[in-house]
């Protein structure tokens, strides 16, 4: 790891009161120098003060914008606050620490500009169901088909953004369905992409957003995104 | 004469004309209280002036429908319609995505900025 890199963990929650401590505790057990910072969604339960007890930077969104707001919040400070680099973990508590870490060395092995943390490089860990497998793969042949890229894990949460792409990011980031549709977004930008194999857990409290019929709807509208970054105009 | 079959009768024209100052001074009260622009204004409006144009200005209609050669006159109508709703809607669509490109930006920089206050 370089030794003067200025890292920000940027940690989106909507109602994980329950899963956040445990979150920032096994952050900080890995490297206390990481910097850390919850960004509270207009969660309706105590997400907010047992951030703030835990010590961290909190932002608090008095509504909820979506996870893509949160994300382009995070990446916000921490272009305006020089960050070497910032890495989006989950709030509930799917990404083990140790992860951040290979992420990061990864990082400092290759300098792609964005770095995917993908469950299913090597098939380890947690690899989600059977249905949204479904869902990842049409995503993953969309992605490809647009880019040219092979992303094995479009929709993982779990990622990097290096300065440039912090610069980038800032100004324009997807609201809506922000993790694949940032990847076409990103080789737009001529931004590097790399991935790198890492474990993910099951969530550890609540239920994921999108479930049942949603997952349909939501594939469709992905894809209708990931088409439409080619087209828009960006900032 | 043929295209005359085609127009409104009297008790039509009668209740277009009741519905164009009903909804007008309906549109006018809202525009004083300031609920409505000018440019909302007018485009509202238009809902109820092209059926009275096209019931009280006969002669124009028809030239018109036989220069671009449609038969049916009422076509006309439902087109003009159809193309003022598109053009509204279309200007509502992107104002609200601005609005709330805006609203984001906002919410997002007072986060940022109580954050750093507190830091």
């Amino acid at each position: 790891m370089k030794l003067n890199s200025k890292i920000l963990i940027i940690v989106p929650c909507l109602n994980e009161e329950e899963s956040i401590p445990g979150v920032i505790q096994e952050l900080r057990s890995e490297n206390a120098q990481w910097d850390i910072m919850v960004i509270d969604d207009g969660s309706k339960d105590q997400t907010f003060k047992v951030a703030l007890s835990l010590g961290v930077t909190v932002v608090r969104h008095p509504i909820n914008l979506g996870i893509g707001a949160s994300v382009q919040t995070g990446i916000r400070y921490a272009y305006l606050n020089n960050y070497d680099c910032a890495i989006q973990v989950d709030g509930d508590g799917q990404h083990p620490a140790s992860e951040v870490h290979k992420v990061i060395q990864y990082w400092n092995r290759t300098k792609s500009s964005m770095i995917i943390g993908s469950r299913f490089l090597d098939g380890k860990g947690f690899q989600s169901s059977k249905i949204r497998k479904i869902g990842i793969f049409f995503i993953r042949h969309m992605i490809r088909f647009s880019t040219g890229l092979s992303i094995t894990d479009p929709t993982s949460g779990l990622r990097l953004f290096d300065a440039k792409t912090l610069l980038c990011f800032q100004k324009d980031y997807p609201f809506d369905y922000p993790e694949p549709v940032a990847i076409p977004l990103a080789a737009h930008n001529n931004l590097s992409i790399g991935e790198v194999a890492v474990v993910m857990r099951p969530r550890q409290f609540g239920q994921s957003s999108i479930q049942g019929i949603d997952s349909i709807i939501y594939m469709i509208r992905v894809c209708f995104n990931i088409f439409f970054v080619r087209i828009r105009k960006h900032a | 004469m043929r295209e005359q079959s085609h127009f409104a009768s009297i008790e039509s024209q009668i209740f277009i004309i009741t519905f164009f100052v009903v909804y007008i001074i309906f549109l006018v009260r809202k525009a004083a209280k300031d609920h409505l622009d000018l440019y909302d204004f007018v485009m509202l409006s238009l809902i109820a002036i092209i059926p009275t144009g096209f019931v009280f200005l006969r002669g124009l209609v028809v030239n018109v429908a036989k220069v671009i050669n449609i038969e049916f006159p009422f076509l006309l109508l439902f087109s003009a319609l159809h193309l003022v709703s598109f053009i509204y809607l279309y200007s509502l669509v992107v104002r609200i995505n601005k609005l709330n490109k805006k609203l984001i930006a906002s919410v997002q920089e007072s986060a940022l900025t109580q954050a750093n206050k507190k830091s």
